[in-house]
């Protein structure tokens, strides 16, 4: 009688359509089973565990081992697979002798003499390579930003490049196309310079086996692109912004800035915050915000300079790959070509934007 | 005051940091167990957008002939932040609200003579039931403040929310309190216009369907 009634609530709760009278086949080909594993081993692999961290922690850092001592290491076919990856030609020598150090052929050869071997080997260092890579690097982030950030003056366009080429930027980028492991180079793990001055080599190996255009295509693709989600205006901004875009709007024959108290909250709390807007001859330009007045006025103050500059936060994605088809050769022309410093800035003199 | 460019999902990391969260660990916010504060360097921008972002704006708010308890629902999101989108329960994100005049308020029907307030001193024979005219004369704040205290949720944050709560009996408000103000929240019923408000101007020059002669005489 329980049980009947039970099957009624069942069935009235989920309804006839729910509910199917017959059992369902889930898996076919799977025996599951329960895994019995003794009172001890959970224990033991904690200890273990516990004592591997311990000395990790002593020896300053888990062991790690470079690649080439684990099986099926075959540099020549890591060569080839490491241009392919990247779709681009490379010639053999000059891709080798990127990735050979100084330091590595040093080695090699004490080692060899050491043993009694007299050593014959004709390996190339990447000394040369990578002077001329850092060299073109340079020519082809400023030749893009000034491309893109027509309106920039030169002062922010150089801080974006010294960002780009500074060396935590690009090491970022040489170690996640695979240079950690195809460099032949003493030190292991290896030092931050080294894969930098690899990366540098590369882009000059680059150039000389399949020419600056597509070097200059790589530099884009794989530099460049660390600029993104980047808030340019945290790299450089000026020390008097107030003082600045005073005289911008002098030399553009505008009114003199006037800055006005839009809104505040809590003036008498610590979380009291004021917005000030800049406003010349009666039009709006920018607002800013702070927990002081001053600060809000300086605020006001970068974001005119921003607007000026077209580096608002607001501004227009920056553009890769095939968005830049048409304007490669402009960044060519303006690789030599250096924006306007910010103490002669106008916005009739700045060109309009190129992408 | 507050400007909605931190998406609500980008907030939250920002949020779990303020209080004591890190926001690369696996830990949620209910599990209770607190890790390192991770502290990010901000650039002036996103730091001054994070300050207004999290400003509390000072809202005024006039009881003249209010219901109190209407009006304590229209309040209570203020106090809690509901009205942002940055809300969370544990974010304490809650605005001040200013009353004035809560000596004027005005309750329903026959209720200042039939609400009742009860109170126990938590000593034996301590239990006292105060009617609301009584509690009224007494002290003109409590009503409004009690009503407020029940409109919003009951949880551990409340006692914070109402310390956000400013209630002066007449329209005089302190110089300091003064100078925070920010915003003003609509009254809940609007306030009519007394015949003594109007003008002498007003009065003649207002439209009229009839009037009788200067000379007739009213009985």
């Amino acid at each position: 009688m329980a049980a009947l009634w039970k099957t009624c609530q069942q069935c009235l709760r989920y309804g006839f359509s729910n509910v199917s009278i017959y059992t369902s086949i889930t898996a076919v080909n799977v025996i599951s089973k329960r895994n019995f594993k003794a009172h001890w081993v959970a224990p033991t692999l904690r200890e273990l565990k516990r004592r591997k961290v311990i000395e990790d922690d002593r020896n300053g850092g888990p062991k790690i081992f470079h690649r080439s001592t684990f099986l099926e290491w075959n540099y020549d076919a890591e060569i080839f697979a490491f241009s392919n990856r990247l779709g681009e030609k490379f010639n053999d020598l000059s891709l080798r002798a990127a990735l050979t150090h100084k330091s590595y052929i040093e080695r090699e050869t004490a080692r060899l003499s050491d043993i009694g071997v007299e050593s014959n080997l004709q390996f190339q260092d990447n000394e040369a390579l990578s002077q001329k890579g850092g060299e073109l690097l340079s020519k082809f982030i400023n030749g893009y930003l000034r491309a893109v950030f027509t309106q920039v003056p030169e002062e922010l366009i150089r801080a974006m490049h010294d960002f780009l080429t500074s060396n935590p930027t690009l090491e970022t980028v040489a170690r996640h196309i695979g240079l950690g492991d195809l460099m032949l180079c003493a030190d292991f793990p290896c030092k931050t310079e080294t894969y930098v001055k690899s990366f540098k080599a590369i882009v000059a190996a680059l150039a000389e086996s399949s020419g600056e255009e597509r070097a200059r295509i790589f530099v884009q693709d794989l530099v460049v692109t660390q600029l993104y989600g980047q808030d340019v205006n945290e790299l450089w901004n000026p020390v008097d912004p107030v003082g600045n875009l005073t005289a911008i709007l002098k030399r553009e024959g505008k009114a003199e800035p006037e800055f006005r108290l839009i809104r505040q909250a809590g003036s008498n709390s610590i979380l009291g915050v004021y917005y000030v807007g800049l406003y010349s001859d009666k039009n709006f330009i920018s607002e800013g915000a702070g927990e002081s007045l001053e600060v809000a006025k300086e605020m006001a103050a970068r974001e005119a300079l921003k607007k000026f500059f077209r580096t608002e936060d607001s501004m227009r994605a920056l553009p890769f790959g095939r968005q830049l088809k048409n304007i490669q050769s402009k960044i060519a022309q303006l690789e030599n070509q250096p924006n306007i410093p910010l103490s002669e800035w106008i916005s009739e003199k700045v060109m309009s934007a190129v992408h | 005051m507050f400007q909605y460019q931190i998406s609500i999902v980008a907030s939250f990391p920002l949020i779990l940091e303020k209080i004591g969260f890190s926001s690369k660990s696996n830990c949620y916010m209910f599990c209770g167990c607190p890790t390192i504060v991770k502290k990010r360097k901000m650039s002036a921008t996103k730091r001054v957008q994070q300050w207004s972002t999290f400003s509390r704006m000072w809202y005024l708010y006039d009881a003249q002939w209010q219901d109190p308890f209407h009006s304590a629902k229209v309040l209570s999101p203020y106090l809690t932040g509901q009205n942002k989108p940055i809300y969370h329960p544990l974010n304490d994100c809650g605005d001040h609200v200013v009353v004035i005049n809560s000596q004027e308020i005005a309750l329903r029907g026959d209720e200042w003579k039939k609400r009742v307030y009860f109170h126990h001193t938590g000593y034996p024979r301590g239990a006292s039931w105060t009617l609301a005219w009584e509690l009224h004369q007494k002290d003109p704040k409590m009503i409004m403040r009690k009503a407020v205290f029940k409109a919003i949720t009951s949880n551990l944050v409340r006692r914070t929310c109402i310390e956000r709560l400013h209630i002066y009996p007449g329209s005089e408000i302190p110089e300091e309190i003064k100078s925070n103000l920010s915003g003003q929240i609509r009254p809940v019923m609007p306030v009519p216009k007394r015949l003594q408000e109007y003008s002498k101007e007003e009065i003649e020059n207002y439209p009229k369907v009839f009037d009788f002669p200067n000379d007739y005489i009213l009985r």
